[in-house]
């Protein structure tokens, strides 16, 4: 039996970057557990020698996955870019504004 | 009205597209105060649309076959300038900057767009009842779910509010609502439509696929939408187009891993006079085996939430809303990929599922030696009651168990209506070789018709 504890899901939401209530804690862990304890059904099989597929064409049907392009610069629409930029919650000017993604932490 | 239907009308000039858009829109105005299928309507723009195609129209000039008749988009594809939400809290005030490659081509076609359908947050569920804003009703059964996570689309087909819709399709999202409601749902091959503009859940499962009232119309609409896009490099040109099916010729397999119990009597019931119809035909049905169906679900729910984790962490309220407010399902598949990925279980979990999808695909590859399509219930009930499944996430993924199949190995499928559990609607899925989703629409409309 998988037994998510309290302390496995608040470290993965905090992985997550979401913010759960006590109860979503408590709920989370339960749910957690009995999903991933039917997932264990994977534990049978041997994979040794086989390759993933990370996607589906790769083994398929297509020998070409990686799909290559120049790398050039091609100008848009500027209506469309203003668009853009008028979706994001907070801007000044041209430039999308962003909180501090992450204070330099020590691991 | 089904799309040929409504093309005859334009042609003959029994009603303009104008009439047409506008009878649609009354018909929504009437009827969707209870089935609740659109989420946004678009109107103006579909009558703009409308008046142009009758100006065409008009002078005489040949005009595409999709042109002048009414679609529904689910709320994950983009159309601009038209509020595309995704069912999230977090895009209820996204005001789409372009059109999605798929839409592009129905603009060019003269398709008219009547509005935005209801999904599952983030195309998450399997019955529409985790929309952040309200869940939709099954026309056949107000009490029932349409199922998901495409059930405004199907929603807004079966009860005649469109001629056809788009849906998205990860795990069986336009396959179990079609069967749900009874419609033909197809999901194409991975790579034959363009996804950019669609807003991403799983990237190497989902597809863009049609909801319609019959196989031909199916047909019509992969026509229009299907090819190679700059803009979606795991996009491809498809050489094949339409194929004629002879029943004598056909080998059909029927995997005896999806005829388990667990399956609704009547929907067995139902599959199993499918099978006849074509066996009638002259089809030559065979047993077969997909050896590695039992894992199909943790595998699927693994890769599934493992991209979902990646592909979400945008909305980290740099350029849209703030994550706070996704609803518990899309939390809760979050948290399962997130754990899948991280440290210390990434190869026991994430690693391990992509590799025994190398084995499900394998399974695949040997059935396709013998059989050209395999047939199979497309979901194990018919629609299920609101709330019936709601509080228990395990029983809800478990209701995927037929379609996630043919998303793992990017395989076409499709759920066509083949009879009546009670008074629902039950469909029957076909899964073809890649690239041939016009044989197993020929292969649906021969058990339709003899039906």
């Amino acid at each position: 039996m998988v037994k998510i504890t309290k302390q496995q899901v608040e470290r993965i939401a905090k992985l997550a970057g979401l913010e759960l209530k006590k109860k979503e804690v408590e709920k989370f862990g339960k749910e957690l557990s009995e999903i991933l304890d039917y997932f264990n059904l994977l534990k049978n099989i041997n994979v040794s020698g086989l390759k993933p597929t990370f996607q589906p064409a790769e083994s398929f049907f297509s020998e070409e996955i990686n799909i290559m392009r120049e790398d050039e610069v091609k100008s848009q629409d500027e209506e469309k870019v203003a668009k853009m930029i008028e979706a994001a919650p907070a801007k000044q000017g041209r430039h999308i504004k962003v909180s501090p993604i992450r204070k330099v932490e020590t691991f | 009205m089904t799309i040929s239907q409504a093309r005859q009308g334009l042609e003959k000039k029994e009603f303009s597209s104008l009439e047409l858009t506008g009878s649609f829109l009354a018909k929504i105005k009437s009827k969707d105060k209870k089935i609740s299928a659109f989420l946004t309507l678009t109107e103006d723009l579909a009558l703009s649309q409308a008046k142009e195609i009758d100006r065409l129209i008009s002078k005489g000039g040949k005009i595409p076959v999709l042109a002048g008749i009414p679609l529904a988009v689910k709320d994950n594809i983009l159309i601009e300038g038209i509020k595309t939400t995704c069912a999230s809290g977090i895009l209820k005030n996204y005001i789409a900057p372009y059109d999605a490659s798929v839409i592009k081509k129905l603009k060019g076609a003269g398709a008219i767009i009547l509005g935005k359908t209801n999904l599952d947050e983030f195309a998450m569920g399997s019955s529409t009842e985790y929309s952040a804003f309200f869940p939709t009703k099954n026309p056949w059964d107000l009490e029932r779910v349409p199922g998901g996570s495409s059930g405004g689309s199907a929603a807004a087909v079966a009860a005649d509010m469109c001629c056809y819709a788009l849906g998205s399709d990860t795990g069986g999202s336009v396959r179990q609502p079609a069967s749900f409601c009874g419609l033909v749902g197809l999901k194409p091959t991975y790579g034959a439509v363009s996804r950019c503009g669609l807003i991403a859940f799983a990237s190497s499962l989902d597809q863009i696929g049609c909801l319609t009232k019959t196989a031909a119309d199916a047909q019509i609409v992969f026509e229009a939408i299907k090819g190679k896009d700059p803009m979606d490099s795991t996009s491809v040109e498809i050489s094949e187009t339409r194929v004629s099916v002879k029943a004598s010729e056909l080998k059909i397999g029927l995997p005896k891993e999806y005829f388990v119990k667990g399956l609704e009597p009547g929907v067995e019931k139902v599959v199993r006079k499918a099978i006849k119809r074509l066996e009638e035909a002259g089809a030559k049905i065979e047993e077969i085996t997909l050896p590695n169906t039992r894992y199909l679900i943790p595998v699927y729910y693994l890769i599934c939430t493992s991209e979902a984790s990646a592909n979400l962490a945008r909305y980290d309220g740099v350029r849209y809303g703030l994550a706070k407010v996704f609803g518990p399902e899309v939390k809760r598949r979050i948290m399962l990929g997130v754990f899948a990925l991280s440290a210390g279980y990434y190869d026991a979990y994430y690693l391990k599922a992509q590799k025994v999808r190398t084995l499900i695909i394998e399974d695949f590859k040997r059935a396709f030696e013998k059989v050209e399509a395999i047939l199979t219930p497309t979901a194990p009930s018919p629609a299920f009651k609101l709330g019936e499944k709601k509080s228990d996430p395990l029983e809800m993924y478990l209701n995927d168990i037929f379609t996630v199949s043919a998303n793992l190995a990017g395989l076409p499928a499709v759920s066509a209506p083949a009879g009546f559990s009670g008074k629902l609607p039950v469909g029957v899925q076909l899964i073809g070789r890649p690239f041939e989703e016009n044989k197993i629409l020929e292969i649906a409309k021969i058990f339709q018709k003899n039906g």
